[in-house]
């Protein structure tokens, strides 16, 4: 009995491209052809409908590519990943990523605690191209995962502290890590479990803070749209929350409030906005649902 | 039915950092016979259910557990030239083997419970799907085996690496300012981490192979026992292809799917290659540790690690020979009924592979093209 994916699609392209994804897939369980396979399937993963399932399902993949995974472990300490480790592991990554964004395989993927497996790339803390590029396609995995808002995803990070390590490549990371870890952060401050979560202690708290606040000043120095977007988004969230739009008042950058980046956002209303409402919460010392803000101007106004 | 199998909790403490805050893991995967049949996934639990389980037994994961594990490495420390050439030879041996100790014990119960416990559960959900087709227990035995130890060892290994740094650096620094032997102690203690870490790192990793070994077959019999029971209750052969029909593999050509009965020979190497690949990643210590630890092993009784590293007829430390390991499936034993004895002979070679190194090819590092196509997926 053929499959319905090879059978089901008379165009002869798209068989013909099916039957290379098969084969391709069927390539990584055989150390001998993974490096190609890795490198021409993260290539055309866009491409290959459907890959998600094909490379969950079928047998030995996943296996093969966590074989890929903790066979670089012995490179992170001390940092001695090549250029074409780091390439390799991350086309691995990349697969995983795909999984990690479909529907049908996002639970599986973390049922099996695979995510795990790369928390040991984003504890690294060298600066080299391989390192970077390492951390920046791990955390896209883990973005991957977030971008679709499921709380049990975001419980799942938060039971396995993803924040620390997060707020370690805001630190230290390059502009594009930066981005994707702090888009990370937001997704998971939106989600009530996780803003409960960074304000349950004022550690917490003052750990996700300062870390923002630091890159807010490294922008005011090297300006980046869509970071600060991410920052503003991030802090605003945090002034949801009423003890954390309290201690705002005491350690929002100055920078934020005194148009630094008026330049930097120009073409983004919706960021000026938030940072407007942020600034807002902050000036009220609590937060204001969005659609009473109007209300209660009217009525300071004595409207 | 519902069967429940967790049989510890599975906390996941942390190193060092602000977030101690204790959280757990969802530790149980209830399989759900009704299900089981047509989607041969187990079905995942809220993390609340998981957070409310309670150990029924004593966690496997405390130090008087793990000790008998430890053994005994004491003939692999290394005492750098210099330090012998002062005539210390003996006591910064005892030193050394003082402060490493003292410092395995510091860490090695959380960084065992989390290795072990994320190695287990990524291993059941793999065995479960990639071998519920497969006839003979031995093979889904010794193939969980293999994955597990590879994966409980790695991550314990490179879990364990920095806090077991920070803390044998500061035990060996109190020892030698109490002692006041030497002058320049931070020298000293830099180089004497530096030639025992690894040492120290394949004394955790063992333990946390040994140990993932150790409970994986209560892992995965239960979900196991499940399976085959709604298929006896269902009338259906143990591997019936019509499975395919339904569920996930309907949509996996037959190519990719796990052969029904028996898996042919380049499916297995799949899980055979866990215990290649990491014998090759490991470091020279790791190795030498692995090699010796059958004989020391031997000398303390109730180790299981003879278990895991038996020798047999001539090879050094065969992890997974079916003979060594057979033992150990009382639990597995139960709930199957029986077991093949069997041994897979293709196992015994499995160590003296030569190392394959998976050749590095020139392939372009296109890390650029990648970046932006990574990038792309987050714009918001």
């Amino acid at each position: 009995p053929s499959s319905p994916i090879a059978a089901g699609t008379p165009q002869p392209g798209k068989e013909r491209k099916m039957a290379s994804a098969e084969q391709l897939v069927l390539d990584l369980c055989d150390p001998e052809l993974r490096e190609n396979a890795l490198l021409d399937l993260s290539k055309k993963r866009e491409i290959f409908q459907d890959l998600a399932p094909l490379l969950w399902h079928s047998f030995g993949t996943i296996a093969a590519l966590l074989q890929e995974i903790v066979s670089i472990y012995p490179a992170l300490s001390p940092p001695t990943l090549t250029p074409v480790a780091s390439n390799r592991v991350c086309n691995a990554l990349a697969l995983l990523q795909c999984v990690a964004s479909h529907p049908d395989t996002r639970i599986l993927f973390l049922n099996a605690h695979i995510p795990l497996y790369l928390y040991p790339f984003l504890n690294t803390t060298s600066k080299t191209r391989p390192f970077e590029y390492l951390r920046l396609t791990s955390l896209g995995v883990i973005g991957a995962l977030v971008k679709v808002d499921d709380t049990e995803v975001i419980s799942f990070l938060l039971q396995t502290e993803i924040i620390p390590l997060c707020l370690r490549t805001m630190e230290m990371g390059s502009e594009l890590s930066k981005t994707v870890a702090t888009f990370i952060v937001q997704k998971i401050l939106l989600d009530d479990i996780g803003l409960r979560y960074i304000c349950a202690t004022a550690e917490r708290f003052y750990a996700v803070g300062s870390v923002l606040a630091t890159m807010v000043a490294t922008l005011a120095e090297q300006p980046s749209t869509r970071l600060l977007k991410h920052i503003i988004r991030c802090y605003l969230r945090l002034s949801d929350n009423q003890r954390a739009c309290e201690a705002l008042q005491n350690c929002l950058p100055d920078m934020l409030k005194d148009g630094t980046f008026n330049n930097c956002l120009r073409d983004d209303p919706a960021t000026r906005r938030w940072l407007q409402q942020l600034l807002h919460n902050v000036a009220m010392g609590s937060p204001v649902p969005v659609g009473m803000q109007t209300a209660r101007l009217d009525h300071m106004m004595g409207n | 039915e519902e069967v429940n199998n967790t049989s510890y909790a599975s906390g996941h403490p942390s190193l060092a950092n602000q977030y101690t805050a204790p959280v757990h893991l969802p530790s149980s995967t209830i399989v759900d016979d009704d299900k089981i049949g047509t989607l041969m996934i187990p079905e995942r639990v809220s993390s609340g259910q998981g957070l409310t389980q309670v150990a029924s037994s004593p966690s496997p994961f405390t130090l008087s557990q793990l000790q008998p594990l430890i053994g005994n490495y004491d003939s692999y420390i290394n005492v750098n030239p210099k330090l012998t050439s002062m005539g210390l030879q003996l006591q910064f041996q005892r030193i050394i083997q003082m402060s490493l100790d003292k410092a395995i014990r510091e860490i090695v119960s959380p960084v065992i419970q989390r290795s072990v416990t994320i190695a287990s559960r990524t291993t059941k959900e793999m065995v479960l799907k990639d071998l519920s087709m497969e006839s003979d227990d031995g093979v889904i035995l010794r193939s969980a085996h293999m994955m597990v130890g590879a994966l409980a060892g790695s991550l314990a290994h490179v879990t364990c690496k920095e806090p077991l740094r920070v803390s044998l650096s500061s035990h060996l620094r109190v020892v030698l300012q109490a002692l006041n032997v030497v002058t320049d102690i931070d020298q000293i203690v830099q180089n004497i981490t530096t030639d025992n870490l690894d040492l120290g790192c394949a004394v955790i990793e063992n333990v946390a192979t040994a140990k993932a070994v150790e409970l994986i077959d209560g892992e995965i019999a239960p979900a196991f026992a499940s399976l085959r029971k709604h298929r006896e209750a269902t009338g259906s052969a143990y591997y019936d292809a019509g499975t395919y029909a339904q569920g996930p593999f309907a949509r996996i050509p037959e190519a990719l799917r796990p052969k029904p009965g028996h898996l042919s020979v380049a499916q297995m190497q799949v899980y055979k290659d866990f215990v290649r690949t990491w014998q090759n990643q490991s470091s020279q210590s790791t190795n030498v540790m692995r090699a010796g630890l059958p004989g020391i092993a031997g000398d303390s009784a109730g180790s299981s690690l003879p278990r895991v590293y038996g020798s047999n007829a001539g090879q050094a430390n065969n992890l997974y020979s079916s003979a060594q390991v057979a033992p150990g499936f009382s639990t597995m034993g139960q709930q199957l009924d029986t077991l093949p004895e069997e041994s897979d002979r293709s196992s015994v070679h499995l160590l003296s592979v030569p190392s394959n190194q998976v050749g590095t090819s020139d392939a372009m590092v296109q890390h650029g093209a990648e970046v932006s196509s990574i990038m792309s997926s987050f714009s918001v």
